[in-house]
């Protein structure tokens, strides 16, 4: 029942979103909207390695800015339309996701982290040093924009993020994605169990990487710029907004990267209250409803039924 | 007489000075059930976490028909058919029952034998009758009793379809109750011609299913033979209850 009314809201929510620029003329919603979508494949993508294996990377945005540079590359060279930057986005930033996971995954504990945390300083730091291909502290303009209207761009935008979340709520799903929530709830057993562990986390790194990467190389061509802030300040935005909306199930996050990006363009109005106005909220949401805001759809309850009646 | 299937030579494993497993040497046959006996520390799970290749010996070898396969990690032992379960029950948490039974069916090794989604229930839904847990298969297994949840982690190995079990202490945190269902699985599992080493620390546990007992203490095996042998054998008996102890017993 519950799942049947979340399927109701997602359909809605989609067909909404698709006859939004139809019903209402507003460029700046349609902006901070795609935007919005963006991240909400971020924060799916995330959710797919970390939410599901339980290893928290802190580096998405080494892999959102593989994507997001190499359209500066690809655009300076030659004149690619921006479907092919970023499918070279993903694949990129997939083989590099894989190559990352190759040493790190079989670091047990919370090292990790601690290494994608690293990943991301090591990835800025190469941003600056090679400035002359990076636009470094600058960044480069003047990429080509995705379409050559507002209305065109957001309908780029929108169908990427269903394909996109389509792809990874699915791959989730299958026993793909059982095997990664065997892993997060034991490592060991499910090694026991003959199922070869790093080969499924790598994979999945991989996949989340590669979605990471295309997502970057997409904002590159929506802002027709890509620099440090588009692509490393959101970092541990993107781990927050698929906190808030709850990990382990792609769709709960998704919709928490939509929730705490319009959150964040909306919360403006209140000037210098910001950032204690987003703290509260943010406090609010992880002190009520720590498993996620839209989670509660997915979860499964412990059972009543114990089995044996001479406990 | 059957063959050797499992045989380790001089197995040791260090803990810094520790030897939690000293020199071991065992040979398992071919379809019997071997009990493996000692008090708290004997270094009877550290056995089995390198038999299963979670740990790797410090020094020795063992071979699994023939084949040395000392080096292998967890996942390359369990798809020779080397399966274990634990001390302390570990069940995958966040899924059903049908789901942690699923999880091994979906390994190399058994993606071989089930082509198909079909086949896997098939397999999942007679697996989980033999075991007696059908009526919790789309339960999470967290909240189930604790005998349930030792039965769930029996047919999850069992879904690797074994040809050796390591049960870890199978019977323990179980009342007498719960104990007859699981003592008659292993039994079937054993009279279909498979191999089965089972860790105790009481003795009593082993009397209806074990043939034979290997008794270890300190790291060291200090006797082995016949329930009986084992029982009366002085070494045993003093790993127990300290030295000197033997004079006391059968009088």
């Amino acid at each position: 029942m519950r799942r049947k009314i979340f399927a109701l809201f997602m359909i809605g929510l989609v067909v909404l979103l698709l006859l939004l620029p139809v019903v209402r003329d507003d460029l700046y919603l349609l902006t901070i909207l795609s935007i919005a979508l963006c991240y909400s494949v971020l924060a799916a993508s995330w959710d797919f390695f970390s939410g599901y294996t339980g290893r928290e990377n802190f580096g998405i945005s080494a892999f959102v800015a593989v994507g997001g540079y190499l359209v500066g590359l690809v655009t300076s060279s030659f004149n690619a339309p921006p479907i092919l930057s970023i499918l070279m986005g993903f694949i990129l930033a997939g083989i590099v996701g894989f190559l990352i996971g190759l040493p790190t995954l079989r670091l047990r504990g919370p090292y990790f982290a601690l290494a994608t945390l690293a990943l991301v300083t090591i990835a800025e730091n190469l941003v600056l040093a090679f400035a002359r291909v990076t636009g470094g502290e600058d960044g480069l303009y003047g990429l080509p924009y995705l379409t050559v209207t507002i209305e065109g761009s957001y309908y780029y935008v929108l169908i990427f993020a269903i394909i996109s979340i389509a792809i990874l709520f699915l791959i989730g799903r299958s026993n793909f994605g059982l095997i990664l929530k065997a892993i997060n709830s034991d490592e060991e057993a499910t090694r026991s169990s003959g199922i070869r562990v790093t080969k499924y986390k790598l994979l999945s790194l991989s996949l989340s990487a590669a979605f990471a990467g295309a997502t970057g190389a997409l904002l590159a061509h929506f802002y027709g710029y890509i620099g440090r802030d588009v692509v490393f300040q959101s970092n541990l935005l993107i781990i927050i907004m698929a906190t808030v909306g709850g990990t382990g199930f792609v769709l709960p996050a998704a919709l928490g990267g939509i929730t705490i990006s319009l959150l964040t363009e909306y919360i403006r109005a209140f000037g210098e209250l910001k950032n204690l106005t987003y703290t509260a909220l943010l406090m609010v949401m992880i002190l009520f409803v720590p498993g996620g805001l839209f989670s509660f759809v997915f979860a499964k309850k412990a059972s009543r039924k114990r089995g044996v009646p001479n406990e | 007489m059957n063959d050797v299937i499992l045989k380790t030579i001089d197995l040791t494993k260090r803990f810094g000075g520790l030897a939690a497993v000293d020199k071991v040497s065992i040979e398992v046959i071919e379809g019997e059930i071997l009990g493996i006996l000692g008090p708290n520390g004997a270094g009877k799970t550290t056995l089995f976490n390198i038999l299963s290749g979670y740990f790797r010996p410090t020094e020795g070898t063992f071979t699994y028909k023939g084949r040395d396969i000392t080096k292998l990690s967890s996942e390359k032992v369990a798809s020779l058919g080397i399966v274990r379960t634990y001390q302390i029950v570990r069940l995958f948490d966040k899924l059903t029952v049908h789901e942690n039974l699923l999880i091994p069916c979906l390994s190399a090794r058994m993606s071989a034998k089930l082509k198909d989604k079909k086949d896997r229930e098939n397999y999942i839904e007679n697996l989980a009758e033999e075991v007696g847990i059908s009526e919790f298969l789309d339960l999470p297994t967290q909240g189930l009793s604790h005998g349930v949840r030792k039965l769930v982690e029996f047919g999850r190995a069992l879904a690797n379809d074994p040809d050796v079990l390591l049960l870890d202490e199978p019977f323990s945190g179980l009342n007498p109750v719960e104990v007859e269902p699981l003592a008659n699985v292993i039994r079937n599992f054993h009279k279909k011609g498979n191999t089965i080493l089972i860790i105790e620390h009481k003795l009593r546990e082993f009397m209806k299913l074990v043939e034979r007992v290997v008794a270890m203490d300190r790291g060291k095996i200090i006797a082995s033979g016949s329930v009986k042998e084992i029982s009366e054998n002085p070494l045993v008996v003093e790993a127990y209850l300290g030295k000197g102890a033997s004079r006391f017993v059968g009088t």
